[in-house]
């Protein structure tokens, strides 16, 4: 990191840093329950909904604030296509970090990966992250970059605000909404209620083909490949299966009236309703 | 040809693929209820895919060539021809004929509104006793100190009763030549409107009949030139019927996809069904005939974008006319023969509107009938082949 907190002038651009994920659709897996499995085969791909969050808030802070916003993925080469979906929707630059020893690593290696990234970058006052993807959801990449990085972290943003060097955070909370304020630079994970992801227009999808992307490596980063990826894996999945689901097969007797009440009130007991 | 598809086609198909996905569930509801789905508007404003063709000189107009418009329509296709044939009406048929043939002044006035949704379009042409035969139009005008009233009615209208501004054809008062194109907006004077009830298929989408009693048009509102209203319809039937083309094949594609989940899932025999060679079968020609039509609809889409890169040239104009006819003749039958196959290998659970095949088998049905019938179309192929003596209505 070239930048300590509080050492940030006020009339520099605000520089933001948003990380993204490109994943597996999970609409359209289907799964085969006769064997318990998952079939990927044929699912598309996308950036992981949550972190289309993070994306979008990035924007709408340029948008209030002014700035830069610099989108990074660590991925397959074909994440390419979702990485221009993020400069479609606003972002200026992108970095796509693609490298065969990056393959198959756990969230602690894809949060180092991106420290060293965000070193490469240089200069930055915010890293926006989702609290988790839609894939695997550890919740560990967000809070492992910012411990990397030695930086501030704020998890489960509902509400970000920047005035000056003062970062104002609404954290959304099981049983309340907690607000926490620190200097940037800062790490924050943003929840999904923060915000509505927009549509790109065809006309900002073209432009984004003119903005900078650059594809970097382990080389590129000076990244020692047995640090990385499987070959340095804490986590190994063992098996991907579909859970089971039991129905509970409930019956509400007695007059109508009565089962109707007895329903709703186990309907809202199971958060089935709201 | 080339059809491979560009990184930015690739991204305006997943804009629309997650639109989609968001109208899926409302669509599925309105349809089962029989109700018009009054989501497709606001769902398809937030994707930016109202005025996909349409010049960004006007609103959110997005430029997009005819290939692009295309390979949206076919991703629509797939939730539906409902959801489709609103695209049709309100883009293919309307902005982009008031694009075509619109002065500027009526272009500004109007195109802004309806790209961003404020205003939806449809386009009046056929009438209950004027289908296939524009001559047999009853429809009406007469000029009157620089207004325009029109007189008569137009039935089978797609979006026809919840539309702001349509394109209306008539003739002069007591002739059947020298038919006028007009944009009538809804609250034009002596205008009116109604759904149409009890349709095959289609619930969730508007069609309409439309009524003009001595209807007051200003004259700022004639479409094109004077006496040219045949022209315009048939330019707005290329569109309109490349439209169809393209929702047909995401149709098919549709009937595709569900008739291989349920195969693969389905047992009876003690296997899947899908094991079946018959029901394989099925599945095989439904693929064939899509990929057939699919390259039929992108051809005829290339076709359009270099005759619409070159307005002025005749030949380019009549090959894209008649490959257009070529790939909604033959879409229209493959979605309809798809459906079809894909409910007989739902079995008697295809019997039903609660599975897709059931929505499709009715709904395509009319891609058989608007833009022109299988057998108009037949017609226009093959003489185009034989040469225009053989035109069987000269």
């Amino acid at each position: 990191m070239t930048q300590q907190p509080g050492t940030k002038e006020k009339k520099n651009p605000l520089e933001i840093i948003v990380c993204f994920k490109h994943v597996i659709d999970e609409t359209e897996l289907r799964i085969d329950r006769a064997n318990n499995k998952i079939n990927f085969e044929g699912a598309k791909t996308k950036i992981s909904d949550d972190d289309k969050n993070a994306i979008e808030e990035a924007v709408r802070i340029k948008e209030k604030n002014g700035g830069i916003i610099t989108v990074v993925c660590v991925g397959p080469a074909d994440a390419k296509k979702s990485t221009k979906e993020a400069l479609a929707m606003g972002c200026d630059r992108a970095r796509l970090i693609v490298d065969p020893s990056f393959q198959d690593g756990d969230a602690l290696s894809t949060a180092y990966i991106l420290s060293q990234v965000v070193k490469k970058i240089g200069k930055f006052d915010l890293i926006l992250t989702s609290t988790g993807t839609t894939d695997s959801y550890t919740g560990i990449v967000g809070p492992a970059l910012a411990e990397y990085l030695d930086l501030p972290q704020l998890t489960y943003a509902s509400k970000i605000t920047i005035s000056g060097n003062k970062l104002t955070v609404d954290r959304a909370l099981d049983d309340g909404i907690e607000t926490v304020e620190c200097e940037i630079p800062a790490l924050v994970t943003v929840s999904r209620e923060i915000n509505q992801p927009r549509f790109p227009t065809l006309i900002q999808i073209m432009s984004a083909g003119k903005k900078e992307l650059l594809e970097w490596n382990a080389q590129t980063l000076g990244i020692n490949p047995s640090v990385v990826g499987k070959a340095d894996s804490k986590v190994e999945v063992k098996s991907l299966s579909v859970p089971k689901s039991a129905r509970k097969k409930v019956i509400f007797e007695g007059k109508p009236e009565d089962a109707a009440k007895q329903l709703a009130e186990a309907l809202l007991k199971e958060g089935a309703v709201k | 040809m080339n059809f491979d598809l560009s990184d930015e086609q690739k991204l305006i198909l997943e804009v629309t693929d997650e639109a989609c996905k968001k109208i899926r569930p409302v669509e599925n509801r309105c349809y089962l209820e029989r109700r018009f789905n009054d989501q497709v508007l606001p769902v398809f404003k937030e994707a930016h895919l109202l005025g996909l063709p349409i010049s960004r000189k006007y609103g959110e107009g997005q430029g997009a060539d005819a290939l692009t418009y295309a390979l949206v329509l076919e991703r629509v296709g797939r939730e539906g021809t409902g959801i489709r044939t609103f695209f049709s009406g309100h883009v293919s048929l309307g902005q982009l004929t008031l694009q075509k043939w619109g002065s500027e002044e009526q272009k500004q006035r109007y195109l802004p509104r309806t790209t961003n949704g404020e205003m939806v379009m449809a386009f009046g042409l056929t009438e209950p006793t004027a289908g296939s035969d524009p001559s047999a139009m009853k429809s009406s005008f007469v000029e009157r100190n620089g207004i325009y009233y029109l007189d008569g009615q137009k039935a089978w209208i797609s979006n026809g009763s919840i539309a702001d501004l349509i394109v209306v054809f008539a003739y002069p008062k007591g002739k059947s030549e020298g038919m006028c194109a007009f944009l009538v907006e809804r609250n034009f004077e002596g205008f009116s409107s109604e759904p149409i009830k009890n349709k095959l298929g289609l619930p969730s989408s508007d069609t309409g009949l439309l009524y003009f009693s001595n209807c007051r048009i200003p004259k700022e509102n004639l479409l094109g030139p004077v006496g040219k209203g045949l022209s315009v319809a048939y330019s707005a039937l290329m569109s309109g019927r490349l439209s169809v083309a393209a929702g047909c094949v995401g149709v098919a594609q549709d009937c595709l996809d569900e008739a291989l989940v349920y195969a693969r899932e389905r047992v009876q025999h003690k296997k899947k069904i899908g094991k079946h060679q018959l029901v394989q079968r099925e599945i095989a020609k439904i693929s064939i005939d899509l990929e057939a039509s699919r390259m039929l609809t992108y051809k005829a889409a290339v076709m359009k974008v270099k005759s619409d890169e070159s307005p002025e040239n005749q030949d380019l104009r009549s090959e894209a006319d008649w490959s257009i006819a070529e790939a909604k003749y033959h879409a229209a039958n493959v979605s309809f023969r798809a459906a079809d196959r894909a409910l007989q290998v739902f079995g008697a659970n295809g019997f039903s509107f609660e599975n897709r095949p059931a929505r499709h088998l009715v709904d395509t049905r009319a891609c058989r009938i608007y833009e022109g019938t299988d057998q108009i179309l037949e017609q226009k192929i093959a003489i185009k082949l034989l040469g225009a003596e053989f035109e069987s209505y000269s």
